[in-house]
C-alpha cells in the first residue's frame, strides 16, 4: 500500500511535469483561428499577407471532411496556386543545401520545409534518396536538439521568419508521415506543435500564426488519416 | 578469465546489480571494474527530463525509489532474482566494494578520468548496463568490446520506445518484441548483433508486464552473450545501415493509441 500510494504520488508530479498538449486544446486553437481569419475576412477590413491566407484557408481545407472540428469555415477568398515552384528553382534552392543536406550544425537551410514539400509531392522518384536522408536528417536533429533546435536558418536574402521556418518543417513533418506512412515524422512534428504551443494562445493573424495553424491542422489530420 | 566491466547508470539499478553479480559468479568470467554514473548531475538531470518529461520522474520512482521491487505476485521479475541472490538493498557501489573491485561513481562516462579508470582495468569486455552516450574512446577501451543489450528486435527498431513503436505501426505479428544483444559503435543500435530473443505475448500482458519480463530476458542475453565471448562460440553478424530505422520517445498521444493497438492484438491471442 505504501509502494503504491508512493508510485500515486510520483504519477501526479509526472503529470504535473508532463508539457504534452491534449487534442482537445489543439481543436479549440484551431476552431478559434479560423473564425478568426473568418471575422477578419467578413468585415472587410483585412490587411492580411498572402502568405497567412493562405496557409489558414490550406488549413481548412486539410480539416473538412474530417471530423476534427463540428464545423470548417467556408472562406469566401480562393485558395492560393502556391508559390514558385519549379524545376529551375528547385536546382537553386538544392544549391544552397551544403552536400544536399538541409540541416547540420552550422543551421537549417532556408525554404527546407516549402521546398521538401514540394519534392515529396512531386513523384519524382529520383528524389527519393534525397528525400528520405533528409527526413531522417530533420528527425535526429530536432530529437537531440529538442527547443533548440533548426537554428540558426540560413537564409540569405529570406523574408521569412526563423520562427515560419521552423513551423513549416513541422508542417512538411505531418505531411510526408501521411504521404510515407511514416509515423516517426508524425511523432516529432508533435513534439515541435507542443513546443511552440503557448506562443500561439492569443489569435494574432501574423505570418508565424498562420504557420503554426497550418502545422497544427497537418498534424490533426495526419492522426486522423493515419488513425492513431 | 574473460576480463568484464561493467558500466551502470545508477548505483541502485537492479538490471546492474544482477548482471555484475551474475558475471562474478560465472566460470571464465570475471569483474575487473565497475564505473557508476552519478544521478546527481545538473547536466544530466536537464538533458533527461528535456529528453524524457514527466516520464522521468516515473524512472527515478521505479529505478531509484521504489527500485527492488519484486513484481507481481507469481510472476517472475528481476526483484525476484535480486532477492534470490541476497542482493536486495545493496547498492552496486557497496557490492563491489565487498569484493575488493576497483569501483568508481562519476559524472561523465567518457571523460579522461574515467577511460584512465577503465584502462587500468584491462578489461576484454565492457559489459554496458545503462548510463547514457558513450564515445570513441571509450569504445575502444576493451579488446572484444562494449556489449549492450537493446529492449528491441534490431536492425528494424533502433533507439527509444522499442516495445511502443511495434505495436503501433503494427509489426507484432512480423517483426515483434524482444531483445538484442550487440556490440556498441559509434551509431545508435547499429553494432554487430550476437543474440536475439523474439518474447511471446500474453492475452493478459501490458506495456508494464512486457517490459518486466523483458527485463529478465536482457540480463539472460547479457549473461549468455559473456560467456559466449569467453568460450569462443559466439559469432558477430553485422548491421546494415539501411536495414533499420532511428526510432525516438514516442509522444504521449502516440503512446495511448501504441496502448489501444496492444490491447485489440492482445485481445486476438484470448
Amino acid at each position: 500500500m505504501v509502494r503504491s500510494a508512493i508510485r500515486f504520488a510520483f504519477e501526479v508530479a509526472a503529470g504535473w511535469l508532463d508539457a504534452t498538449v491534449p487534442a482537445s486544446t489543439y481543436h479549440r486553437f484551431l476552431e478559434r483561428a479560423l473564425a478568426t481569419l473568418q471575422c477578419r475576412l467578413a468585415s472587410g477590413s483585412h490587411r492580411l499577407h498572402r502568405d497567412v491566407v493562405q496557409d489558414m484557408v490550406l488549413a481548412a481545407g486539410l480539416l473538412r471532411g474530417t471530423k476534427i472540428l463540428s464545423a470548417v469555415p467556408d472562406f469566401p477568398v480562393s485558395r492560393s496556386t502556391g508559390g514558385q515552384e519549379s524545376a529551375s528553382s528547385l536546382r537553386a534552392w538544392l544549391a544552397t543545401a551544403p552536400a544536399g543536406k538541409v540541416v547540420s550544425k552550422e543551421g537549417l537551410v532556408a525554404g527546407t520545409g516549402r521546398w521538401l514539400t514540394f519534392i515529396s509531392e512531386s513523384g519524382d522518384h529520383r528524389m527519393d534518396s534525397l528525400l528520405s536522408d533528409n527526413s531522417d536528417r530533420l528527425l535526429r536533429h530536432i530529437e537531440v536538439r529538442r527547443h533548440k533546435s533548426l537554428s540558426p536558418v540560413l537564409a540569405a536574402g529570406s523574408s521569412v521568419s526563423a520562427e515560419v521556418e521552423r513551423l513549416s518543417v513541422s508542417a512538411f513533418l505531418s505531411r510526408y508521415a501521411r504521404s510515407h506512412c511514416d509515423l516517426r515524422a508524425l511523432n516529432t512534428a508533435m513534439k515541435m506543435n507542443d513546443w511552440s504551443c503557448r506562443r500561439y494562445r492569443s489569435p494574432k493573424l501574423t505570418r508565424e500564426f498562420a504557420k503554426y495553424t497550418l502545422a497544427v491542422a497537418e498534424q490533426e489530420r495526419s492522426i486522423w488519416e493515419l488513425s492513431v | 578469465m574473460m576480463r568484464v566491466a561493467v558500466l551502470a547508470p545508477v548505483a541502485t539499478s537492479p538490471y546492474s546489480r544482477l548482471v555484475a553479480h551474475l558475471v562474478s559468479q560465472a566460470e571464465g568470467l570475471e569483474v575487473v571494474s565497475v564505473v557508476i554514473k552519478t544521478p546527481w548531475s545538473l547536466t544530466r538531470i536537464l538533458s533527461e527530463m528535456r529528453r524524457e518529461g514527466g516520464r522521468l520522474v516515473l524512472k527515478v520512482c521505479e529505478k531509484m525509489v521504489l527500485r527492488d521491487r519484486a513484481g507481481a505476485k507469481g510472476q517472475e521479475s528481476i526483484g525476484r532474482q535480486i532477492e534470490r541472490y541476497g542482493l536486495r538493498g545493496m547498492t552496486l557501489r557497496r557490492w563491489a566494494r565487498d569484493r575488493g573491485i576497483p569501483c568508481r561513481t562519476v559524472r561523465d562516462l567518457n571523460d579522461p578520468d574515467t577511460l584512465e579508470f577503465l584502462r587500468r582495468a584491462e578489461p576484454d569486455v565492457v559489459a554496458f548496463t545503462g548510463g547514457g552516450l558513450i564515445r570513441r574512446a571509450l569504445l575502444a577501451v576493451p579488446t572484444k568490446g562494449v556489449l549492450n543489450v537493446h529492449a528491441g528486435i534490431l536492425p528494424q527498431y533502433r533507439g527509444s520506445c522499442s516495445l511502443e513503436w511495434p505495436a503501433l505501426e503494427r509489426t507484432l505479428d512480423t517483426t515483434g518484441i524482444g531483445a538484442t544483444l550487440h556490440f556498441m559503435d559509434r551509431g545508435v543500435d547499429t553494432g554487430d548483433i550476437l543474440l536475439q530473443e523474439r518474447l511471446a505475448l500474453r492475452p493478459e500482458d501490458s506495456f508494464e508486464s512486457i517490459r518486466t519480463r523483458l527485463e529478465l530476458v536482457q540480463v539472460d542475453l547479457m549473461m549468455r552473450g559473456l560467456v559466449g565471448l569467453a568460450d569462443g562460440l559466439i559469432a558477430r553478424q553485422p548491421q546494415e545501415n539501411e536495414d533499420g530505422r532511428q526510432y525516438f520517445v514516442m509522444h504521449p498521444r502516440l503512446r495511448e493509441a501504441a496502448e489501444r493497438v496492444l490491447r485489440k492484438y492482445l485481445a486476438t491471442l484470448g
